[in-house]
């Protein structure tokens, strides 16, 4: 059995791999993959994928996603890609995004484990706590 | 030298401050990976500390907070300070930015509060303008003042053979139901009754709230509530909170200590805090030692009993006296955290179900306890009336136990087993009647000098009772002189003495 090793050690040899050889990347992902059976992790995939995100943002590639109730604005997309450039240092962003009504209003963007929450419905949850405490 | 533009300066800032805000409403989050029994196990938040207050969210669109107790390299192990019903895998977490505080200072005497500072009597909200965080640094060495003023406790069999002094740590120590709280109430109701103007606190470590209920109706009855704070934890409580509650109680206590007043802590118990880190320990996968607890199960204590201390002049001279509270399994002492606590604290009291149940209550076992730093700190009358008491009392016990055996005995022998019943019986004292200096002083000279050798056993605190109505009626100035606890002239040893050879006379078989 595979020896198990630390998520940041593991994510910072995918990094270094995936930064160095781009050509094989197919190769990568299969060990990666046999890797997380071999050790039981394959529920931790999200944890590993957020991780190796925030490494590569550290190597000028940074990903981000944004959550939002209605389609957005090129003129937002671009404001919000210039923040994550801005606050990760990463020069080549790319912007994931989704779509959920559910939120009413506003955004929520998320990278590098960091949040900026400016959605109406979180707003509101802030309300109710705050009239419940009361 | 160059010249410092503040121009320039003062642009950079600018420009610094807006980078700052710029990143304001950018938090950092984590999520939750696994919740269950109170602990949740947590993925992100690179710039949490240890101790650190973090909120979650819950499905209802609620908070609950938790404390951070794990820094692991991949993962982060929090306790939650709530209910982890609410809490599911995937949830969101922020840090708070601060350790756990508690709200401290005059406004919470008279007040039920849990270890967070809410209170719980239905008083209505607590505005303390102070907090000061639950762990907190104990004063050091130069910071203290060797312990030198006594902390009376109104039960004579302490005062005069194992006095406590204020800043002290003295552990009871005893089987279930020896009367371990009785004689903690008893001292909290003694400075309420002595006007010591010394500060209660008591923290009730996962207690049945009928009992921490009656305790308090008990306080109230006898006036103290008001200069008291009691910090309650139930079985039912997550082990978190019954964790905190000592440390929470003990940064309440320190107001006091440190704006130059004199405050009184009761840990009631430490064996079921230590239980509840234990619980906590096994559910963050750190490794078990020996009877299953963390390796840091001493320190767990000692940092919290250090936090005891006399202070220096400059500080104020502020003292926090405290009373841990320990319960042993058949009077085993030698069990892991027994001997630990008996290693921190400054020495015990040690209750033995035996003499409980034969009647002798308090039921303080007289070899076993001892106060290490208390005599330094005792009352003078009390020093000079109870000495040689402990010597008497353990020899008698010896003898005692001999004399089933012995068929006839020698005059002095038989002069011994007689006094040390006498004062065995003088030493019995019902709950909730702590005695002052006056009283105890005058009955002690009084059985020390023989006068009460001819009273029979079963009349001894009927006694008592008449010699000390006598005193107070007759002499009631010298009462009042000898209560200041200076030490007893010849002249009140003859007053006392002849008051109580003409009542024992009424008494003599
Ligand atoms: N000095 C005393 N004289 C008479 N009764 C006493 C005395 N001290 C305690 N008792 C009684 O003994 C019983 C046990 O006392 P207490 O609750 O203080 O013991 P404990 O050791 O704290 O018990 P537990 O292990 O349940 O916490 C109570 O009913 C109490 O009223
Ligand atoms: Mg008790």
């Amino acid at each position: 059995m595979a020896q198990r090793l630390s998520r940041r050690l593991v994510v910072r040899a995918v990094v270094e791999q995936l930064i160095r050889q781009p050509a094989s990347t197919h190769a990568l992902v299969r060990s990666f993959a046999a890797y997380l059976i071999e050790t039981k992790q394959t529920k931790q995939l999200d944890a590993y994928l957020a991780d190796i995100t925030t490494a590569l943002s550290m190597h000028g590639q940074a990903t981000a996603t944004v959550i939002s109730a209605h389609d957005l604005d090129t003129k937002v997309v671009a404001a919000l890609k210039e923040l994550v450039s801005q606050q990760s240092g990463a020069k080549h962003v790319t912007l994931e995004q989704a779509i959920d009504p559910s939120l009413l209003g506003g955004i929520q963007l998320s990278f590098n484990g960091r949040k900026l929450d400016t959605t109406v419905r979180s707003q509101l949850n802030q309300l109710k706590a705050t009239s419940a405490a009361n | 030298m160059t010249d410092i533009s503040v121009k320039e300066l003062s642009k950079d800032i600018r420009a610094a401050i807006d980078g700052l805000r710029a990143s304001e409403g950018l938090v950092e989050t984590g999520i939750v990976t696994r919740i269950g029994d109170g602990v949740a196990w947590i993925y992100g938040l690179a710039g949490a500390g240890a101790n650190e207050v973090i909120t979650i969210d819950t499905t209802s669109g609620g908070t609950v907070e938790a404390f951070i107790l794990n820094l692991g390299e991949d993962e982060i192990g929090a306790v939650l300070l709530g209910s982890d019903q609410e809490v599911s895998a995937g949830a969101s977490v922020r840090l708070s930015g601060h350790v756990l505080d508690v709200p401290v200072g005059p406004e919470l005497l008279g007040r039920v509060v849990d270890p967070l500072g809410r209170p719980l009597d239905g008083k209505g909200p607590i505005n303390a303008k102070l907090r000061y965080p639950v762990e907190r640094d104990a004063p050091g060495v130069m910071a203290r003042k060797s312990v030198h003023e006594p902390l009376m406790s109104g039960i004579t069999a302490i005062d005069a053979i194992i006095p406590i002094g204020r800043g002290q740590r003295e552990l009871i120590i005893g089987d279930r139901q020896t009367g371990k709280t009785a004689i903690a109430l008893d001292t909290m109701i003694n400075q309420g009754r002595q006007k010591t103007g010394v500060v209660n606190v008591y923290v009730a470590v996962g207690q049945k709230l009928s009992k921490i209920a009656r305790l308090v109706d008990r306080l109230k009855e006898e006036g103290v509530m008001d200069n008291s704070i009691v910090v309650a934890t139930g079985p039912a409580d997550p082990a978190s909170l019954l964790y905190l509650a000592p440390y929470a109680g003990s940064s309440m206590a320190e107001y006091f200590r440190d704006h130059k007043q004199h405050a009184l802590i009761i840990y009631d118990d430490l064996t079921k805090h230590a239980t509840a880190y234990r619980q906590m320990s096994l559910l963050l996968r750190r490794p078990p030692g020996r009877e299953a607890y963390p390796g840091d199960v001493f320190f767990l204590h000692s940092r919290l009993l250090e936090r005891a201390a006399k202070l220096n002049d400059e500080l104020g001279a502020g003292s926090l006296t405290s009373l841990p509270i320990i319960e042993t399994q058949a009077g085993d002492i030698s069990a892991y955290i027994p001997t630990n606590v008996i290693s921190i604290t400054d020495g015990q009291i040690f209750l033995e179900t035996n003499l409980f149940y034969q009647g002798i209550r308090p039921a303080i076992s007289v070899g076993l306890s001892v106060s290490r730093v208390g005599g330094a700190a005792q009352t003078k009358a009390v020093k000079s009336a109870g000495g040689g008491l402990k010597l008497d009392l353990a020899q008698f016990r010896e003898l005692a136990a001999f004399m089933q055996f012995a068929t006839d005995l020698d005059a002095e022998t038989r002069q011994r087993l007689n006094r040390g019943q006498r004062l065995t019986e003088l030493l019995k004292q019902p709950q909730y009647q702590p005695m002052g200096v006056w009283e105890m002083t005058a009955m002690l000279i009084a059985a020390n000098n023989g006068t009460m050798d001819e009273v029979p056993v079963e009349k001894i605190q009927d006694a008592k009772t008449a010699l000390l109505t006598e005193l107070w009626h007759e002499h009631k100035d010298a009462m009042r002189t000898l209560s200041v606890g200076d030490k007893v002239s010849d002249e009140m040893t003859k007053t006392i003495l002849d008051a109580a050879k003409k009542v024992m006379k009424g008494f003599a078989a």
